[in-house]
C-alpha cells in the first residue's frame, strides 16, 4: 500500500520539515528519502558531520559517495538520514581507516528507529576496513544513525572513510 | 391510391413527431447510461478501486449498453410512405407559404457512432480533469498532486481530492 511523502528533512518527532538553509546536525533534522530512490526534486543524501580534533565539517553526501574526514588523533564520520519505505530493503554500510602509523583503533556503531516504534542497533570494534549491510524495514518514517570513529594510537594521523552505498 | 394533400401533410407530421419521440427516448436513454456511468465510475474511484482494468470493465459494459441502444433503433422498421408519395409532392409541390422546415437529422449509423475510448482519455492534465481523465471533482473540493512511495518502494505521486474547512 502506497504511503504518502514526509519531508523533506525532519525527524522522528517532526517529520514534515523544510530543508533547512544551514545542514548543520545540530538542528536534528535530517534529509527523508523514499528507500533507495530519488524524488524528482530531491535526489536520495544524508546528512554527515565530520568530526576531528582538527574540526567539525557538515554537509550532504549521496548514495554511494564518500565522506573522508582527516585528524591527527581522531577521525569520526556521522551518517544521518531518514527514510520512507513500503517493503523493506537494505543499505550497506562503507568504512576504511588509515594512519601512516598502521596503528588505528577503528569503533562503529549504527542505529535506526521507526515511527510505528521498532529499532535495531550495532556497536563493534571492527576491522580497519569493511562494509556491513543494515536491513531497513517498511516504515512510514525511519531514521538512521551510523558512526565510524578511527583513533591513530600513535597520535600520528588518522584519516577515516565512510559512505553508505 | 393518392392521398389528398391535407392526408399527406398530416401522414408526414406523424412521421415527423415519431421520429422526434425516438430521438428523444435515445437521448434520454444514453444520457441515463452515462450518468450511470460516470456514477459508477466515481464509486470505485472513491472507495479505493481505480484500476485501469476495473475502469476499462466499467466503461466497456456501458459503451455495450449505448451500442445494444443505437441498433434497437437502427433495426425498428422505418414506416415506409404511402405510394406516390414523393412522386405526388414533386408533381404537386406546396405553395411556398405553406411549406414547413424540415426535421432535425439524426444520425442512427452506429458505425458512426462515437464511443468514449480509453485510449482517447487523458491520464491526467487540465485543471478540471480527474487524474481517470474524466470530470469529476466534486464540489467544494479541489485536484492535488501528492507524492507517494509506491508499493514497489519508488517515488510516484497520486492525485487527492483536498478541501478547506
Amino acid at each position: 500500500m502506497p504511503i504518502l511523502r514526509a519531508g523533506p528533512w525532519g525527524n522522528l518527532n517532526n517529520p514534515h520539515v523544510d530543508e533547512p538553509a544551514v545542514k548543520d546536525d545540530q538542528t536534528n533534522i535530517y534529509p527523508v528519502n523514499c528507500a533507495r530512490g530519488n524524488w524528482p526534486n530531491q535526489p536520495w543524501r544524508l546528512l554527515y558531520n565530520k568530526n576531528t580534533d582538527i574540526g567539525i565539517n557538515t554537509g550532504t553526501a549521496a548514495l554511494g559517495s564518500p565522506v573522508t574526514a582527516d585528524g591527527v588523533i581522531y577521525a569520526t564520520v556521522n551518517l544521518d538520514f531518514n527514510w520512507q519505505a513500503t517493503e523493506a530493503f537494505d543499505v550497506t554500510l562503507q568504512w576504511d581507516i588509515t594512519s601512516t602509523s598502521n596503528s588505528v583503533f577503528p569503533t562503529l556503531e549504527w542505529f535506526w528507529d521507526t515511527i510505528e516504534g521498532t529499532g535495531d542497533y550495532y556497536f563493534d570494534t571492527p576491522s580497519d576496513s569493511g562494509t556491513i549491510d543494515i536491513t531497513l524495514p517498511a516504515s512510514t518514517f525511519g531514521t538512521v544513525r551510523a558512526y565510524i570513529d578511527g583513533i591513530d594510537t600513535n597520535g600520528v594521523d588518522v584519516q577515516t572513510e565512510a559512505s553508505i552505498i | 391510391m393518392a392521398l389528398s394533400r391535407r392526408e399527406e401533410i398530416e401522414w408526414e407530421n406523424t412521421v415527423s413527431l415519431n421520429k422526434q419521440r425516438e430521438t428523444r427516448a435515445r437521448r434520454s436513454e444514453a444520457k441515463s447510461n452515462k450518468d450511470a456511468e460516470k456514477t459508477e465510475l466515481e464509486y470505485e474511484r472513491l472507495y479505493g478501486v481505480s484500476s485501469t482494468k476495473a475502469r476499462r470493465a466499467i466503461k466497456e459494459k456501458y459503451a455495450k449498453m449505448a451500442e445494444e441502444a443505437m441498433n434497437r433503433v437502427t433495426d425498428k422498421e422505418t414506416p415506409k410512405p404511402p405510394p406516390n408519395f414523393y412522386k405526388a409532392e414533386i408533381n404537386n409541390p406546396l405553395p411556398e407559404s405553406e411549406q414547413q422546415p424540415a426535421t432535425t437529422f439524426e444520425n442512427n449509423n452506429p458505425e458512426e457512432v462515437v464511443i468514449p475510448d480509453e485510449a482517447e482519455t487523458p491520464t491526467s492534465g487540465g485543471a478540471n480533469d480527474g487524474p481517470d481523465g474524466f470530470n469529476t471533482i466534486i464540489s467544494g473540493y479541489e485536484e492535488e498532486r501528492i507524492d507517494i512511495v509506491d508499493a514497489s518502494n519508488n517515488p510516484s505521486y497520486r492525485w487527492f481530492l483536498t478541501k478547506f474547512d
